[in-house]
């Protein structure tokens, strides 16, 4: 069992008395204080909450600090008093992983035999509660250096976690305590020039979805949650394997629907599996996931060597073909991010606003855009108009993790560690910047009052151990 | 210490015969040349500075005296911690673009030891360099294109930096302007007097996957090719901030790198050679030369009579250092 760092818990002999008091049983908690998939409840935003942390480093709020064995860029989900986190562990020694965006980085093989682990960590001290080896294996797949063999984020509905892990092809739930309940094989396939896997699961009612668009046979699955017997199963014409993004099941006033994106479009289906409609014209990599605010889903893809890289804000009830803009034919001859436009269910559409790797955020009305070279931008999220163009945070950072909001401030973490709080609103302003001082690409979870941050090595309890 | 190298044309020579077959012109062309010389590897990119010659491969850059074209000089090299994308010549000074090492700048003044006089970290990868007066304009991987004030070599220091929106490529400078070119589709202009403003002044998003700009201003009227997908895209710089499309030439080797002399492309063809190809119609490029040596063609550089052509493998994926090669030093008939 892992011991945590509990001497970080006490930065300063000041913060002792509100650190206990963190340390304190938990009572009874609400639904809508946890986390419980990517993203958590409401797609990266949290309540509001003066508890909440807005400043941090390695050693400052630091609750406690537990290291987490081997790699995995999956993020922390949290119910209750479990912090569950999954990771890859390898016997021997890895290719060490090169942050920013470069060339000449790519789909390397395993050196070593792996473990895939999943982690219940206690959100009150830290401790692993237990740990729980699914497989062992010298890794099937290559991945890219900055991928991991555990990216893809785990999901609970609070009696169960299910747990998927591409590189293995292994879908499997495990109680609280850790035990495993079931287990089911979908294959083990490459994604585009072997980058490796990341999409990750999502639940809906009794039934777990999950996408795994690969160069062999890409579809989509629906498990029975209960058992993991397949209920479905739909084939998707993404032959190149190059989506990594997340579907998000999508209860709006006129059904509800799972969108997927890929780089060959986005496609909605209603529970059953069935087409209720696509709309072609993505970036040729996927990998920001769609996600749902203001009324609206919201798709974007923005591989930067691609002639188109969009982001589509999208009306409840559309069907069949909605398409705006196809890859093949376009010729931009515009500056990003291109003209706004929009169509009947397209409340509004920018034809290079995408981003590589990032989610956007919508916070506050606001939809704002990080792009992984470290720009900011915001618009209105109902209609797109611009709130500010392109303003730097930092050269020099790559940005992979997808921004979160509270208390009226976006936060932004950079590969390098850093966390950059922006104000919320129609005005940038970067207020600050948290310091982590290690490699970082999975995106936090915010419940209760603290930050739950994975760096290369660790996860961190960030909360405020002092008074606001 | 001083290397003779004449060694390394007894085996040139043994392929001589093929080589003047291959490289025979065809009809109407009319830029010729013959193999005068054999620079041993390994090399990936080339530059000619009279008769001195410069030779990068992976992460070294190593310096070759031309003067006795009978009997070539290996003069010292210089070794970066990252790999080379690209670097250009100024006098005894050579600023070499060096992956995530950012900017080095070093003084070749005394060719048999090159000095590292100072350098400048950048974002990400820089991938090449071109210099106008004081100012070194870098293409960047992460940031776009980076302006690095060079007016003290020993400390560079950084000026600011302009995003494009695709990945960064090249950069090529034109008096106070800067072409730079983006992966997918970007080409832009900078002007390099507009300090504190570094947003493009021009920005054409039509262009074809160009991973390479080169300029010239002695051509008439002023050129810049573009090189991508395996094409040359030539644009009139007529109005040097308005660059003004005229044609497309779709090289039969797919060209992986080109450099302008005057009105002349001279384009490293991979396995068709080297390829020369006339732009003096801008809208109709045609060729008027060719050379194809047994191994495909890098690089290519010229400066007056001479060219050189990097020469091995072809390079897989984007410019990868193949670790072999060798250097064919042509004079123009």
């Amino acid at each position: 069992m892992q011991k945590p760092n509990v001497s970080l818990c006490l930065p300063r002999f000041m913060a002792a008395a509100a650190c206990l008091a963190l340390l304190a049983p938990a009572g009874p908690v609400a639904a809508q204080d946890q986390w419980p998939k990517f993203r958590g409840l409401a797609a990266g935003v949290a309540a509001d909450d003066p508890s909440l942390p807005e400043q941090w480093s390695d050693t400052e709020n630091v609750v406690w600090k537990t290291p987490v064995p081997g790699l995995g860029w999956s993020s922390p989900v949290v119910w209750d008093n479990h912090v569950f986190l999954t990771s890859a562990v390898s016997a021997g020694q890895e290719e060490i992983p090169v942050p920013g965006l470069y060339d000449e980085h790519d789909h390397i093989p395993a050196n070593a035999t792996h473990r895939w682990v999943v982690y219940d960590i206690d959100f009150e001290t830290g401790a692993v509660r237990w740990e729980r080896e699914l497989h062992s294996e010298l890794p099937q797949l290559r991945r890219h250096i900055k991928n991991s063999y555990a990216s893809e984020t785990p999901v609970t509905d609070g009696e169960l976690l299910y747990v998927y892990f591409g590189s293995l092809g292994l879908v499997a739930a495990l109680d609280f305590d850790g035990n495993e309940l079931w287990r089911k094989e979908i294959g083990v396939f490459n994604t585009l020039i072997e980058l490796g896997t990341a999409a990750s699961p999502v639940l809906h009612g009794d039934r777990l979805f999950i996408v795994n668009d690969n160069t062999t046979a890409s579809f989509m699955i629906a498990l029975d949650k209960r058992t993991g017997e397949e209920l479905w199963r739909v084939s998707r014409e993404e032959e190149r394997g190059n989506n990594w993004s997340t579907p998000v099941v999508w209860e709006n006033r006129v059904r509800t629907e799972i969108v997927t994106t890929g780089s060959e479009g986005v496609r909605s289906y209603d529970l059953d599996g069935a087409l209720l409609w696509e709309l072609k014209g993505m970036s040729n990599l996927t990998t920001p996931s769609p996600f749902v605010a203001e009324g609206l889903v919201y798709i974007s893809s923005g591989y930067p060597g691609g002639p188109l890289r969009p982001v589509y804000a999208i009306h409840p009830g559309a069907s069949g073909d909605i398409t705006m803009w196809e890859e093949d034919n376009v010729t931009w001859s515009t500056r990003f991010p291109g003209n706004r436009a929009s169509s009947e269910y397209i409340a509004w559409a920018y034809p290079l606003l995408g981003t590589y790797n990032t989610t956007a955020l919508v916070y506050r009305g606001i939809y704002y855009t990080l792009l992984d070279r470290g720009l900011l931008l915001a618009h209105d999220a109902r209609t797109g108009a611009e709130v500010y163009g392109r303003q730097r945070i930092r050269v020099g950072s790559g940005f992979t993790a997808s921004p979160w909001g509270y208390n009226g401030k976006v936060f932004i973490l950079s590969e390098a560690g850093d966390t950059y709080v922006i104000k919320a609103g129609p005005e940038f302003e970067i207020l600050g910047t948290n310091p982590l001082n290690e490699m970082t690409l999975a995106t936090p979870a915010v419940v209760r009052g603290s930050l739950l941050i994975r760096t290369q090595s660790a996860l961190y309890r960030i909360a405020r151990t002092a008074g606001p | 210490m001083r290397q003779s190298i004449a060694s390394v044309r007894i085996p040139a020579a043994l392929l001589a015969v093929g080589l003047l077959a291959a490289a025979a012109p065809a009809a109407g062309q009319t830029v010729e040349y013959d193999e005068v010389a054999m620079l041993p590897g390994p090399a990936d990119l080339v530059e000619l500075d009279g008769r001195r010659a410069y030779v990068a491969a992976d992460r070294t850059l190593t310096v070759f005296d031309l003067a006795d074209l009978a009997a070539p000089r290996r003069h010292g090299s210089y070794t970066f911690p990252e790999k080379i994308w690209g670097f250009v010549v100024a006098g005894e000074l050579v600023y070499v673009a060096a992956d995530f090492f950012g900017l080095g700048i070093l003084d070749v003044s005394d060719p048999d030891a090159p000095q590292l006089l100072g350098s400048s970290r950048t974002p990400g990868q820089v991938k090449d360099v071109d210099v106008s007066g004081t100012t070194a304009v870098l293409a960047d991987h992460m940031s776009g294109v980076d302006l690095v004030d060079v007016s003290d070599v020993r400390a560079p220091a950084a000026l600011g930096s302009v995003y494009l929106d695709g990945y960064s490529r090249d950069v090529a400078v034109l008096g106070p302007r800067a072409y730079a070119v983006d992966d997918p589709s970007g080409f832009y202009v900078l002007d390099l007097q507009e300090t504190g403003s570094w947003e493009p002044t021009s920005a054409i998003q039509s262009a074809d996957g160009p991973r390479m700009v080169e300029v010239s201003e002695t051509a008439s009227p002023p050129l810049a090719v573009l090189l991508g997908h395996g094409t040359l895209q030539v644009y009139d710089l007529s109005d040097p901030g308005a660059p003004a499309y005229r044609s497309t030439y779709a090289t039969p080797g797919n060209a992986l790198r080109v450099t302008l002399d005057g009105a002349l492309a001279y384009v490293a063809d991979g396995e068709l050679g080297m390829l020369v190809v006339g732009l003096q119609d801008p809208a109709a490029p045609r060729v008027v030369g060719s050379y194809r040596p047994a191994q495909a063609v890098r690089d290519v550089a010229v400066d007056g009579e001479l060219a050189l052509l990097a020469v091995g493998v072809l390079p897989s994926g984007i410019r990868r250092s193949m670790g072999d090669g060798e250097v064919i030093v042509l004079r123009r008939r």
